[in-house]
């Protein structure tokens, strides 16, 4: 086990920002802690590195305790890397010198920086500044930079956010590979559903300071405790008390009978929103459906929550 | 065509020394090549490189302290560690010396408690180069400290946080990033202290330490104008070289910063939070509370023998001129400020900027090279409206002064955008009443604000004033540095010198109200 964090809470002020949260991960491990905006995400990072400290609860990385009551190690003597959201990489120093600035120059520093430079295809990049990379390379530098301490533990924190939608694929399968190469283990914290379940093994999720859900991504798709964490994976729909995916909304068939609604073209399929009773739901569709005419529907696969 | 006349007259005096100073009747030159202009030189030189030195220790890690940590006292010390800016170098520095000298404070302390053999033990020359390099630092260091908290304020949280997860310690998280990051504004403050350096008459002066003003000002009192003209176009060169330098060295060292993320404070533990104070604490205790305690001791001392009708008058003609001419140069600065927008497309913008050159000459280059252009045109008109008038003297306070009133509207202006033109364009608004009706109403603030900067900035000036000012016409400066220099006590000065602090004090509000927002 490479991290385990057992009932941590942390508080500002009157807000508690994580509430008794407890977890662990393995070594080689890659975990999303998946949440919207204010749901303790970034707390929980900050805590994990050292730049804030827990109220309660206790933090253990390799058999070491980091941070409990009487215990704080601080930020620069943990072994931990992080990759901050907008890459944080020093203005004035140069992609090499970014890179080697954590590594001991008792090391043989050069062939450590090139070797990563290589791993992160930024070989022939040494001498440009961080401005003059592109958003693509600044993550990958970032990233390199994070490595080069051979730390125990990655942090990864909103690591596309940054990114234009085309480039964010192709950047999230060479980080992905990067990571996996290294066999470090890390911690992606996002609010993006899709950068989770394609770069992490489990995904834990929080909501107002607390962990309600972790598992695997097919695991919670498949079980999920409640509507929050459904809704996280795609559209729910809601008719008669019943709750089921998009997905599972068949059209032209059954005999439900809703109006259509709207309907609109977007991401190769056509979004369609249909009034069955006074509830609406929403499918994406491949043909288009004409405004207000009536079709027919059933339901493939019901969703249970364990939570309600 | 607004713009031309502006620009001319603020570069008048350089053209004026340029002429000149190949003029062959300068009686006086020869004598001062040979013996004293290597003098001038090396001093000059040696006391930048000097304050320099000591100002970026000064400022650099009360800002580095202040911007990045919490410690006992570190809001008060953010504004307290600006108020140094206030104290006009002469005042610091006689002021230090009635401290230090043989029947000074110190002396008459160490006499009365000790005896005089301690007295005497403890006694040490003050009029010595290395402590007026002190106290002229005492005056000078806020202007990079203002420049690097600002900078070190502005710097994003997550590349300290970075470092610190790179294994940096705080040592080298200030050497590594805080540092090289704020270069730009270290270099920015350090040119300024640089040209008050070059510009600084009154201490010097009073140390007996011989610099560029200080023959500039022997020569024109041996009325050899050609020779001070020539010291005058070596002291241009020198603030030329020295603008140059640092202009390539702000070019080189010029960083994109990442989006602001704004620093979480961290706590200092116990002894180091006792040394941030006691740094603070002390730097602030020398270079303001002591000088500030004992001009005010002597004030109050000397309050009914100094400040009779003559003081009155004094002060009026100090407050009358300076009021009078910074408003004067306040509405000249918002002509050329709009007449340089409405032609930017042709240079207007750049040609507006020449005229805010004045700030980086020196007052004694001015003030020479402006007594030739007024003194012919004087001579052809027959009138004496210009040389030794209280007119004369404010064009020379224009052309010294454009820039703080410029600089003030200029970010005014910039925040407003040129929406504003645009909206008036398109409703066929001609752009003379654009600036009256639309943004003269707006930037009344702004106005009201360089005003102030400027009036504060007059009523402080020395050099200029000395060589313009009308015969037997004093301000307050000028009485201050008369009493200091003529008397052996600089007790009599000091009720000028509070007022002048006192008033000194206005921009260093709105500064700390800047740094903290």
């Amino acid at each position: 086990m490479i991290l385990k964090a057992h009932n941590i809470t942390k508080r500002f002020g009157q807000v508690e920002a994580l509430s008794n949260l407890t977890f662990d991960m393995q070594k080689g491990e890659t975990i999303a802690i998946l949440g919207e905006s204010g749901s303790g995400k970034t707390t929980l990072l900050r805590i994990i590195c050292g730049l804030e400290q827990i109220d309660t609860g206790e933090l253990i990385i390799n058999h070491e305790v980091l941070n409990d009551n009487s215990t704080f190690l601080r930020p620069e003597k943990r072994n931990i890397g992080l990759v901050f959201q907008d890459n944080a990489l020093f203005p004035h120093l140069n992609v090499f010198k970014n890179i080697a600035f954590g590594v001991s120059r008792k090391t043989n520093r050069f062939e450590k920086v090139s070797s990563l430079m290589a791993i992160t295809k930024l070989t022939g990049l040494e001498k440009r500044m961080p401005h003059e990379l592109s958003g693509g390379q600044q993550q990958r530098v970032a990233l390199a930079r994070a490595l080069a301490t051979e730390p125990e533990l990655l942090l990864l924190d909103e690591p596309f956010s940054t990114l234009d939608h085309s480039l964010k694929n192709e950047i999230r399968t060479e980080i992905k590979e990067i990571i996996k190469t290294s066999g470090v283990s890390c911690i992606i914290v996002t609010h993006h559903i899709d950068d989770a379940t394609s770069m992490a093994d489990r995904i834990a999720i929080l909501k107002n300071g607390e962990l309600i859900q972790m598992n695997t991504s097919k695991f919670i798709f498949d079980n999920p405790v409640n509507e929050y964490v459904a809704k996280l994976f795609g559209i729910v729909n809601e008719v008669d008390g019943v709750f089921f995916r998009a997905q599972d909304l068949i059209l032209g068939e059954g005999n439900r009978e809703a109006i259509v609604r709207a309907s609109y073209f977007e991401n190769g399929l056509f979004q369609t929103t249909l009034q069955y009773k006074n509830q609406l739901m929403y499918c994406p569709h491949p043909k288009f459906l004409p405004i207000e005419t009536n079709i027919n529907f059933s339901i493939k696969k019901n969703l249970s929550f364990s939570v309600k | 065509m607004v713009l031309l006349v502006i620009v001319g007259v603020i570069l008048l005096p350089l053209f004026a020394i340029l002429i000149r100073a190949f003029d062959s009747d300068a009686s006086t030159w020869k004598l001062i090549s040979e013996f004293y202009l290597s003098k001038y030189i090396w001093n000059s030189i040696g006391l930048v490189i000097g304050v320099s030195g000591m100002t970026i220790l000064m400022a650099v890690i009360p800002a580095w302290l202040i911007a990045n940590y919490k410690f006992f006292g570190r809001k008060f010390f953010r504004l307290a560690l600006l108020l140094p800016i206030a104290f006009p170098t002469y005042i610091m520095a006689y002021t230090y010396t009635g401290i230090f000298d043989s029947t000074g404070t110190i002396q008459q302390l160490a006499n009365a408690l000790l005896g005089n053999d301690f007295a005497n033990a403890i006694y040490f020359d003050f009029m010595t180069p290395f402590w007026l390099l002190l106290v002229l630092s005492f005056c000078l260091y806020p202007y990079i400290y203002a420049a690097c908290l600002i900078s070190f304020s502005n710097d994003s949280a997550q590349h300290l946080e970075a470092s610190k997860m790179l294994g940096a310690n705080s040592i080298s998280r200030f050497f590594k990033i805080g540092l090289p990051m704020a270069r730009p504004a270290l270099l920015a403050g350090l040119f300024l202290v640089i040209m008050e350096v070059l510009n600084e008459y009154g201490a010097v002066q009073y140390f007996n330490f011989k610099t560029f003003t200080s023959g500039i000002f022997t020569a024109w009192e041996n009325g050899d104008l050609t020779s001070a003209v020539r010291i005058a176009a070596v002291l241009f060169a020198t603030a030329i070289f020295f603008l140059f330098i640092t202009h390539i060295l702000i070019r080189k060292s010029k960083i994109e910063k990442a989006s602001k993320i704004p620093i979480v404070h961290e706590q200092l533990k116990k002894h180091h939070n006792v040394l941030a104070f006691l740094f603070c604490g002390l730097l602030f205790l020398f270079a303001f509370l002591i000088p500030f305690i004992q001009l005010l001791f002597w004030a109050v001392s000397t309050y009914s023998e100094v400040v009779t009708f003559d003081f009155y008058v004094v002060a009026w003609n100090t407050f009358t001129i300076s009021i009078l001419a910074a408003i004067v140069i306040t509405l000249i600065s918002f002509i050329l400020l709009f007449a340089g927008n409405q032609i930017r497309n042709i240079g207007g913008k750049q040609l507006a900027s020449l005229g805010i050159l004045g700030y980086s000459i020196p007052g004694a280059i001015i003030a020479v090279g402006i007594i030739m252009p007024f003194a012919f045109i004087d001579t052809s008109l027959q009138s004496n409206w210009l040389l030794g008038s209280i007119f004369g003297l404010s064009i020379a306070y224009l052309i010294r002064f454009m820039a703080v009133s410029y600089n003030a509207l200029d970010g005014a202006v910039q925040k407003q955008g040129s929406r504003l033109d645009e909206a008036a364009l398109n409703m066929k608004t001609k752009p003379l009443i654009a600036m009256f009706k639309i943004h003269f109403p707006i930037l009344k603030p702004a106005l009201f604000i360089a005003v102030i900067l400027v009036f504060v900035d007059i009523m402080k000036e020395l050099p200029m004033t000395l060589i313009l000012r009308p015969m037997n016409y004093d301000t307050l400066a000028t009485e201050a540095y008369r009493y200091a220099e003529t008397n052996e006590s600089a007790m009599q000065s000091a009720p000028a010198s509070i007022i002048l602090i006192l008033l000194g004090t206005i921009p260093v509000i709105f500064l700390h109200k800047l740094i903290k927002n």
